[in-house]
């Protein structure tokens, strides 16, 4: 009865899967050129101090006259005077820091609420889901604003914000994940055998929710970068002076006559981002077992 | 009518799962193709009727139906040609209907596009069709919704729609798989029915179930991994077996009339392999007994050759040596054991479940257990069989702490087993009592490794969880020895089971709960699993309680047996008991639908079952409006529990010592 097993190394079914997600990241080109957007973008985040020609705050007066793009200032300077090129460089970094936390953070609070909601259902479901209704119901933007203006700009509470907008579609879609895995046999073997809601939830559920999660992560991701700029566009975004691709453009918006370069440029550096995130997450789609 | 030669069919760029198969099929004859799951009979439906675009290519050779190759015919010919050439009935009943039609709607589609007949000649032709497969009234069942049809009536009408454009050839895919084995059958019987009136319509009838393709076919063909090893006429096959394949499986079956009770199953070693394990060899090499090496593996080319009259050929190289090859059953060394103390007393059981109505209309219930009551003595095997929806899977649940009952007791363990929920049980309870679930696709966590799941069972059993340990329970259950470092997914159905019981083997089980541990696996494979399990029950002194629909199996396992419908027990008693007349006559239903892979069996038949709608009256026998021996008493009082000789218990009206029924059913011959 000791046969070899019937997948030998290289009909491997995991390794198959492997190889699927090898040849979406780097044979698909879409993909690649998602991953070369975000993976530039990191580069410039990380690298901003040596980067970036100027100081991002530092104004040059002389240049604030005309602002356009010159051989000192390679994309110009806003209309105080502060070099374009590098308050962008420095704005990846704060795109690259807040963006990420805030979907992150999203997806741990909905997560969580969703796999409770469906694991427990009944009273649980019924109050999460309820809770999830009215917060997408509620205007976004007004909570922002009663947010932000109560208790001020700053990074934590950009989060905040985002965490509030995404959570309960989130929790939405881990729900309906959870639901689908929880009657399946290996879920009733674990609870046959004693095990608790939390070893169920996080060991038996949790990595097998699967693709839909990760390519709604990535979607998120992109509404999140345009989230973020908008906040800053209202003013809602990081306080002033830090460097900002939604506060940018807001400072354009006087000049966008005169000298469009001032809003135009971080737009499409918060283009980018967005349709690199579009691209991987339709690229994923492709990952299903 | 068809003519299919050296056929090759691949998927995608993959390796071919149908490796030059000829096959031919004369007007007004039923042709049965057995094979496993991934041998290839479903890609040739598919490539007979040209529905293989997406995904499949033939890459070779040529299919001809009454003359036509089919790979000519422009997709304008193939609509007119499906249909009224080609018909399919497919697998699964439940999904071949639009449910949002009804029967008669839908059945009229089929004339749509095809020239012709009036109104009323279609509605002739429509009734007419219904009533060859046996429905009494075809305007009711015209209409019906699907959702108010059962899953036999379901394919029933399928089978209709297949045969309203009077095709010249039929292909039947398996049918009945997944139905219960009383609706298998009736539809078996249907076929049976159909292909003799018929005249020259062609039948090609493609299933994995020997039993059910020795009642129907003329010629049978024996796949195994894309090609057909074995060809003859069904008594030819079936009787005088020719192939090593065909010679193992047959002997591996329960049904197995050289087997004693007791016996141990004859299994074959591994599995089906995976087309692109395939090499040139004999492609059952490496399960054959006989397997000569040298002569075997060699790409030598396999032909068919003679091995007997009647067109009677196998792909071997060895026929000529085998002819003596036999397989001497071996006793098992299980003891019988009778009037052990009891492990688990179950009584008076209950459970309904109830479906919410959320806009206000009738909430319908389903009584899953009425009243049940039996004892699992230690050690004992005792078997819970009855068709779907008989309750079976919840007496499971409610044992394993996932279901808790309405009210009654399953005293076990010093504890009230059917009001504790498996969260609330303590840890040496829990390990006591393990269940091995049906579907092997399911059974384990597909992220986690082999290794972690045996080793997560013996920590939660209480047991040292070191490697050492994961190592002795993966041989114990004959898995390899790299098992424990792989994933769920790269096992076969088989050997997830056998990484079931071992998390079964890791509490050191009491009480082992199989629900139907083999009904999802290649036939090859099932004895195997069977035999494994019975070690464990030997070596641990274990009881088992079997959940099947496998008489067969049960009979040839079981120490006792209790039979189930809709959540009540009719009768119960030891194997020997119950499967010897009386019967109670839901027992006999049962047992008529067990046919064995032998052409010549006259099967008793049964009425067909029509009643799908809600069953009599609380209190009253359940099975009353399907009971082909149903006496007048039978709508006005509840049955009584009979007690015959031998702790036989049988809940019937019929007075069994003085009228005993007239034919009671033989199914062995």
């Amino acid at each position: 009865m000791m046969t070899p097993l019937a997948g030998t190394a290289k009909h491997d079914r995991h390794r198959k899967r492997a190889r699927r997600l090898g040849r979406i990241l780097f044979r698909s080109g879409s993909v690649s050129v998602a991953l070369n957007i975000l993976l530039f973008w990191a580069v410039v985040a990380v690298a901003a101090p040596l980067l970036s020609p100027y100081d991002p705050t530092t104004i040059d007066f002389t240049a604030s006259l005309d602002p356009s793009p010159s051989a000192a200032h390679w994309l110009g300077t806003d209309a105080t005077g502060r070099d374009l090129l590098s308050r962008i460089i420095w704005g990846a970094r704060t795109t690259f820091l807040v963006v990420p936390l805030s979907v992150l953070s999203a997806f741990a609070v909905g997560g969580v609420a969703g796999m409770v909601s469906a694991w427990f259902g009944g009273w649980t479901d019924t109050i999460i889901g309820r809770a999830g209704d009215v917060m997408l119901a509620f205007p976004a933007l007004i909570v922002y604003i009663i947010l932000i203006t109560s208790f001020g700009p700053s990074m934590w509470n950009i989060v905040l914000a985002v965490t509030l907008a995404y959570a309960p579609g989130v929790a939405r879609l881990m729900r309906a994940q959870v639901l689908s895995i929880k009657s399946l046999e290996y879920v009733l073997a674990a609870r046959a055998a004693g095990e608790g809601p939390l070893y169920i939830m996080f060991v038996e559920i949790l990595p097998n929710v699967g693709t839909p999660l990760i390519v709604d992560l990535c979607l998120r991701t992109g509404y999140a970068v345009i989230l973020v700029g908008t906040l800053g566009f209202l003013g809602l975004g990081l306080p002033p002076p830090t460097p900002d691709w939604g506060g940018m453009v807001v400072e354009g918006v006087n000049l966008l006559t005169l000298y469009p370069h001032i809003s135009l440029f971080p737009a499409a550096a918060v283009t980018s981002v967005v349709i690199a995130c579009n691209l991987l997450a339709d690229g994923l789609r492709g990952l299903r077992r | 009518m068809l003519d299919i030669a050296g056929l090759r069919v691949a998927y995608d760029d993959g390796p071919a799962i149908v490796r030059g198969v000829d096959l031919r099929l004369r007007a007004g004859e039923t042709y049965g193709l057995v094979g496993e799951s991934g041998c290839g009979k479903s890609t040739i439906a598919y490539a007979v009727e040209r529905h293989l675009e997406g995904g499949g290519r033939i890459t070779g050779g040529t299919i001809k139906v009454d003359g036509i190759d089919v790979e000519t015919l422009s997709p304008g010919d193939l609509r007119r040609w499906r249909g009224s050439v080609v018909s399919l009935v497919q697998q699964n009943p439940t999904t071949a209907l639009n449910p949002s039609m009804r029967i008669g709607s839908q059945l009229l589609e089929v004339f749509a596009g095809r020239p012709g007949r009036s109104a009323d000649d279609r509605d002739a032709q429509i009734d007419t069709v219904l009533r060859r497969v046996r429905f009494q009234d075809p305007r009711r069942i015209r209409a019906s919704w699907p959702h108010q049809l059962s899953g036999g009536q379901v394919q029933r009408v399928t089978i209709a729609m297949a045969l309203l454009t009077r095709p010249k050839l039929l292909l039947l895919d398996e049918p009945t798989t997944g139905l219960d084995a009383t609706i298998e059958a009736e539809v078996a019987t249907l076929v049976k029915e159909i292909a003799r009136d018929a005249g020259d319509m062609a039948l090609l009838y493609i299933s994995h179930n020997l039993g059910l393709i020795a009642r129907v076919a003329d010629r049978i063909g024996v796949m195994y991994a894309g090609q057909i090893v074995e060809e003859g006429t069904a008594r030819a096959v079936l009787k005088t077996p020719a192939h090593p394949y065909t010679r193992s499986l047959l002997a591996s079956l329960p049904g197995n009339p050289a087997l004693r009770p007791g016996d141990r199953l004859h299994t074959i070693p591994g599995q089906v392999p995976r087309p692109e394990d395939l090499g040139g060899g004999c492609a059952f090499l490496p399960r054959c007994p006989s397997a000569k090496p040298g002569l075997c593996d060699t790409g030598v080319a396999l032909t068919l050759c003679e091995a007997g009259g009647e067109g009677h050929v196998a792909r071997c190289l060895r026929l000529g040596d085998l002819a003596d090859q036999a397989f001497a059953p071996q006793a098992h060394s299980t003891p019988a054991r009778d009037g052990s103390p009891a492990i688990v007393e179950i009584a008076d059981l209950d459970r309904t479940f109830r479906s919410r109505s959320r806009f206000g209309g009738a909430s319908e219930t389903v009584v899953a257990a009425n009243g049940v009551s039996f004892t699992i003595g230690q050690g004992e095997i005792v078997s819970l069989v009855g068709e779907s929806g008989s309750g079976k899977s919840t007496i499971a649940r409610i044992l394993t702490g996932l279901d808790t009952a309405d009210s009654g007791r399953a005293l076990g363990f010093g504890v009230n087993l059917a009001q504790l929920p498996a969260g609330e049980r303590a840890a040496a309870l829990v390990s006591a009592i393990r269940i091995i679930f049906q579907n092997p696709d399911n059974t384990l966590n597909p992220a986690h490794r082999i290794g972690r799941i045996l080793r997560r069972a013996l920590k939660r059993g209480g047991r040292p969880s070191g490697a050492d340990a994961v190592a002795d329970l993966v041989r114990a259950v004959r898995l390899p020895s790299d098992a424990a470092s792989r994933f769920p997914s790269d096992l076969s159905g088989g050997q997830r089971q056998r990484v079931a019981i071992a998390r079964a083997l890791a509490g050191r089980a009491d009480l082992i709960i199989a629900d139907e541990p083999v009904a999802a696996l290649d036939v090859s494979v099932q004895a195997a699993i069977i035999e494994l399990l019975r070690d464990v029950h030997a070596g641990q002194g274990s009881a088992i309680l079997f959940i099947s629909h496998d008489l067969d199996l049960v009979r040839h396992i079981s120490d006792r047996v209790v039979v189930l419908y809709r959540g009540t027990v009719v009768e119960q008693g030891p194997a020997a008991a119950v499967f010897a007349a009386p019967h109670h006559p839901y027992t006999e239903v049962l047992l008529a639908a067990v046919h064995p892979p032998d052409p010549d069996h006259d099967a008793p038949e049964m009425p067909f079952a029509d009643d799908s709608g809600a069953g009599p009256e609380p209190g009253l026998c359940p099975f009353v409006g399907r009971c082909h021996r149903s006496l007048p008493v039978c709508r006005h009082r509840p049955a009584p529990e009979q007690r015959l000789a031998g702790q036989h218990m049988i809940r019937c009206h019929i007075d069994f010592d003085h009228s005993p029924q007239n034919t009671p059913p033989q199914p062995r011959g």
